[in-house]
């Protein structure tokens, strides 16, 4: 099944066309909405009137996550306030996060492209959705809440967590399909199977994302929950979940090219490589209301092909990605910058920003520990009153990151020292 | 703002379309759901013996135990296919009481809490930040869609996390909060223990406050912390009925105004379940009107009030039920979850290296609720090393968690340290008072 | 090797006297002694002379009670005691759960109370490496 023929199937040259017109028009609105692009463009010398077509799109400035921190909060958003209609936020590099904002069409679009997907995974409006992702500002939970409700299929908004009841519902109410994080799902299957429960069951799709997974991982879940699973990709500042999506052929994740236009970029040089070449994701929004962005750079590395793929759908596919160009790690779904837990270690007196992160996957459950070394004043005698400390550093790196951690404190200077850059982060996790 | 013109209709147009829909109501329930029809002919009532709105009296109530009787979905009227939405709210034991929806159910439900949000002062260019916890609990997601659907924009910040819940406001001008009420004070509290004054620094000036009730010395204290412009309104609903929506406060603060055309409220006398006389304190009873997915008739809530029928200066003739002031059951909410104490018991009977006994505490440090269990150590063998005891104490919290979705503070006590019970056990103390 | 009674204490004031109150009672000794500043729950750790008396007592009153294997090993009262005793463990990869010291009534040594997962094993290591391992309290 298909869920918007017209547009998934379009021929190149149709979808070119559309794309053109889309960008020309976003351009010119957010020339006269956004003083920040306005700005970049002047200092460029280009006009609106530059950008005619698609082929115009590499004049245009690049966008980071840098400068959606600069105009932190809502200095990107090109609709007037009372027009918005939802926030939500992700990690920033350091303590203030980065907000996104939505109109009541960037909704819409935004399920419609995670309907597309589920559509894609095999589902209809009669599948009964489990939602195990994170619900709140993160994208994840609501995005797939809302696609999956658009789609007309029953929304079960489990939220992350309390793997018990997760199993005790989806028995008991019969979901058909499962949406969270790839290791949350294999966590899942892990207690379905130790519980003897798989029969029970009545899974038979899964649509996972919000970090980085294999083939072998997806064949092992499939194997597990005798399911089919897909992989979804997105990310808030450019919508969140639903950019792209596998179909049942698995040779790439069609990103939906009538709002989003893809480009490679050859790292060292930033400009665009062509198909199947190795380079950064970068990503222009053209339908996007309340936060359009040009050449966002998402700094997940991957590479592209406009090859029409089996499935019938002629949008162009990304392949699985392998890495990141920054050291941004993603730790059970979430975010995660280095820089924030030290952000996070400078409120605490008590302690050195030195720290040392250790992330690990511990039956498909990725744990995070962090030593951070004692000013030795406050060393103290007694248990309890280190115990406290402790307890006070994880939970200033759980209002900062969102996610626990383990807090291991160590006596001062224990924590190797190296001459440049410090390594403050080992992950063990590998990606089986 | 009166988001909708039913609100205003004349006690006759409004009791008009009650008795239109509570007959619907009854032939369509006696017609889809077994265990009600059962519980009909078991009185020996007809859909046809319901003519007036006093017939109500005549049909049999629901109760929560007839959700754990028919768990998962014997009370729901269509399949689930037909459900777009489900959601789920403590049950009496370890299986939660699940609740679903129609599509049809959503546009009523999220046009519900619409009024109530329009009630409290929200206007469409309020920026809403949602500090109730998403998921399975009606709270969020209800007030999300209800918000969302007048044109505000909506933050779904979820529960926890006060610092951030802070920055946000400052950040993002928020206008509206939505939380319970005692969070809302340790909120505004925190922000004050940060050199934040809310009056002064904040935009926030609207609370619509739900998941637990909020007394009228709590009020008081919200003013005190939050300054005296600020609007904090509370309303109720429970995910049986849809969630909120139900009823809500309008500016004046007269009680909460019941949405008549999709509820009917009743009072009763909990101990002979007699209808009492308009005016006078009891249970509250409701009948939904025209829910599709889960029909309810008469489902006795155990919440106490009373209803009043006098005109409201807001303009809404819609009757009013007065601050809720307590329960004819044993359940407590905490942090505005629902906790029976036969869940808490269910657990505990399942972990051997306790004993049977225990002491359910509840109190309010920093306007937040802690509970703390006491349980009696009976297996020697933990006492081997500190870390037996404390994967015990994990152990007893987690399994917690799971039911209640709550952490509470597990005490280890020595066998025989309980008070023992001659007749009925005192097992809970709730020192919450007032409410502060 | 000797038997170690283990007592579930609460954190609270008097709880300590409640246990050595109802040892007085039985005209039982106590040799060794330690209790640890743990936030939730204490386990008191001992010596006596007589534990298993000493159990029943305190479990009749109420007591959540445990005796258990630990082992005394003497040192002579010198410098380096206690290091060549670590270092033997150490030499043996033994990790040590717990310590706490007392006193050899016989020897008239000191003595230091051992707790290691494997205490049978713990005790051959040491005897083979010369060090006294107490048998029992008093004559």
């Amino acid at each position: 099944m298909i869920w918007n023929e017209t547009k998934e199937c379009m021929s190149r040259d149709e979808l070119s066309h559309l794309q053109g017109m889309r960008l020309v028009k976003m351009v010119d609105r957010v020339y006269h909405n956004v003083p920040f692009y306005r700005k970049k463009m002047q200092e460029m010398g280009l006009e609106p009137g530059d950008i005619k077509g698609l082929e115009d799109l590499v004049k245009l400035p690049f966008t980071t996550k840098d400068d959606l921190r600069d105009n932190y909060p809502m200095g990107l958003v090109a609709v007037p306030e009372v027009q918005v209609n939802r926030i939500h936020a992700s990690s920033g590099t350091t303590g203030k996060p980065t907000v996104v904002a939505y109109t009541r069409r960037d909704l819409e679009i935004w399920s419609e492209c995670v309907a597309r997907g589920l559509v894609m995974a095999g589902l209809s409006r009669e599948d009964r959705v489990h939602v195990a992702y994170g619900y709140g500002l993160f994208t994840g939970g609501l995005g797939l809440h809302d696609g999956a409700a658009y789609l007309g299929a029953t929304v079960i908004p489990m939220s992350s967590g309390n793997t018990k009841k997760q199993i005790t519902l989806m028995e008991d109410f019969g979901a058909t399909a499962l949406a969270c994080t790839p290791s949350y799902a294999m966590h899942l299957a892990e207690a379905l199977v130790e519980a003897g429960r798989v029969p029970h069951i009545k899974l038979k799709a899964a649509i996972c994302g919000a970090e980085p997974w294999t083939d072998a991982m997806r064949d092992t879940l499939e194997g597990m929950l005798h399911i089919k699973a897909y992989d979804i990709y997105g990310l808030s500042e450019i919508m969140g979940p639903g950019v792209a999506q596998d179909c049942p052929y698995h040779k790439g994740l069609h990103i939906w090219e009538d709002h989003f236009i893809p480009e490679i970029l050859d790292p060292d040089t930033l400009r665009p490589a062509g198909p199947g070449v190795q380079g950064e994701l970068a990503i222009t929004t053209i339908t996007k209301e309340a936060l359009p962005l040009f050449r966002y750079r998402t700094k997940d590395l991957t590479s592209i092909t406009y090859d029409k793929c089996e499935c019938g759908r002629t949008h162009a596919r990304i392949a699985r990605f392998t890495g990141r160009t920054d050291d941004m790690l993603i730790i059970r779904g979430v975010n995660v910058f280095p820089s924030q837990v030290e952000a996070a270690l400078l409120e605490v007196d008590e302690v050195l920003p030195n720290y040392l992160m250790t992330v690990d996957r511990v039956g498909n459950l990725d744990t995070l520990e962090v030593q951070v070394e004692v000013e030795e004043r406050y060393f103290s005698d007694q248990m309890n009153q280190l115990q406290g400390l402790s307890r006070k550093i994880e939970h200033v790196i759980k209002q900062a990151l969102g996610i626990a951690a383990v807090v291991k404190l160590v006596e001062p200077k224990t924590i190797e020292r190296s001459e440049g850059k410090a390594k403050r982060v080992i992950d063990k996790r590998k990606l089986k | 703002m009166i988001w909708a013109p039913e609100e205003t209709y004349s006690r006759e147009e409004i009791q008009a379309i009650q008795l239109r829909k509570l007959k619907q109501t009854v032939a369509y329930i006696y017609e889809k759901v077994a265990a009600y029809r059962k519980k009909m002919d078991e009185a020996g009532i007809k859909p046809g013996d319901v003519q007036t709105l006093k017939d109500l009296e005549k049909l049999p109530f629901t109760n929560k135990s007839d959700f754990r009787e028919n768990y998962p979905t014997g009370l729901f009227a269509r399949p689930r296919k037909e459900l777009v939405r489900v959601h789920a709210s403590s049950g009496t034991t370890g299986k939660p009481t699940i609740v679903g929806y129609t599509r049809n159910d959503m546009t009523v439900w999220t046009n519900n809490v619409s009024r109530i949000a329009c009630m409290g002062g929200a206007m469409p260019d309020d920026i809403a930040q949602i500090a109730f916890g998403y998921g399975m609990f009606t709270g969020a997601l209800g007030l999300h869609a209800g918000l969302e659907n007048i044109g505000a924009s909506v933050m779904p910040m979820s529960s926890g996390n006060t610092k951030k819940q802070i920055m946000f406001m400052q950040d993002m001008g928020t206008t509206l909060l939505v939380a319970t009420p005692s969070y809302a004070l340790h909120l505004g509290e925190m922000a004050r223990s940060m050199g934040i004054d809310p009056e002064e620094d904040l935009d926030v000036h609207i609370g619509l406050f739900g998941g637990e009730g909020m007394t009228e010395p709590m009020r008081d204290e919200m003013h005190r912390i939050w300054g005296k412009r600020f609007l904090c309104t509370q309303n109720y609903g429970m995910s049986e009925l849809c969630g909120p929506g139900v009823s809500g406060e309008c500016e004046y603060l007269q009680g909460m105004h019941v949405n008549e055309d999709w509820f009917i409220p009743e009072i009763i006398n909990p101990e002979t379940g007699e209808v009492l006389p308009a005016g006078e304190k009891g249970e509250l009873v409701i009948t939904c009107l025209g829910k599709e997915a889960l029909p309810l008739i008469r489902y006795r809530t155990k919440d106490i009030s009373r209803l009043m029928y006098e005109p409201c200066p807001c303009g809404r003739t819609t009757v009013r039920m007065e601050n809720l002031s307590g329960r004819s059951d044993d359940m407590l909410v905490i942090r505005g979850v629902n906790v029976f104490p036969t869940q808490i018991e269910e657990v505990l009977l399942q972990i051997p290296e306790i004993g049977p006994h225990y002491e359910i505490k509840v109190e309010r440090k920093n306007r937040l609720d802690v509970m703390s269990i006491t349980v009696e150590l009976i297996d020697d063998r933990l006492l081997d090393s500190y870390k037996k005891l404390e994967e015990l104490n994990d152990k007893i919290r987690r399994s917690l968690k799971a039911i209640l979705g709550l952490d509470a503070v597990i005490q280890i006590v020595a066998p025989m340290s309980l008070q023992r019970f001659e007749g009925k056990a005192k097992r809970v103390t709730d020192l919450r008072g007032e409410g502060l | 090797m000797l038997k170690q009674l283990a007592v579930f204490v609460e954190n609270q004031s008097g709880s300590l006297r409640k246990v050595t109150t109802v040892l007085h009672g039985q005209k039982l000794n106590i040799y060794a002694f330690a209790s640890f500043d743990t936030p939730e729950f204490g386990i008191l750790r001992m010596l006596v002379d007589r534990p298993e008396e000493a159990k029943d007592a305190l479990t009749s009153q109420g007591f959540v009670t445990r005796v258990c294997d630990v082992i005394a090993v003497e040192l002579p009262d010198e410098q380096g005691g206690m290091d060549s005793l670590l270092a033997a463990l150490h030499e043996s990869n033994i990790s040590i759960n717990y310590t706490y010291s007392s006193f050899g009534r016989m020897s008239k040594v000191p003595a230091v109370v051992i707790h290691t997962d494997e205490v049978f094993e713990t005790e051959n290591v040491l005897k083979s490496k010369g060090f006294v391992c107490m048998e029992g309290l008093s004559k």
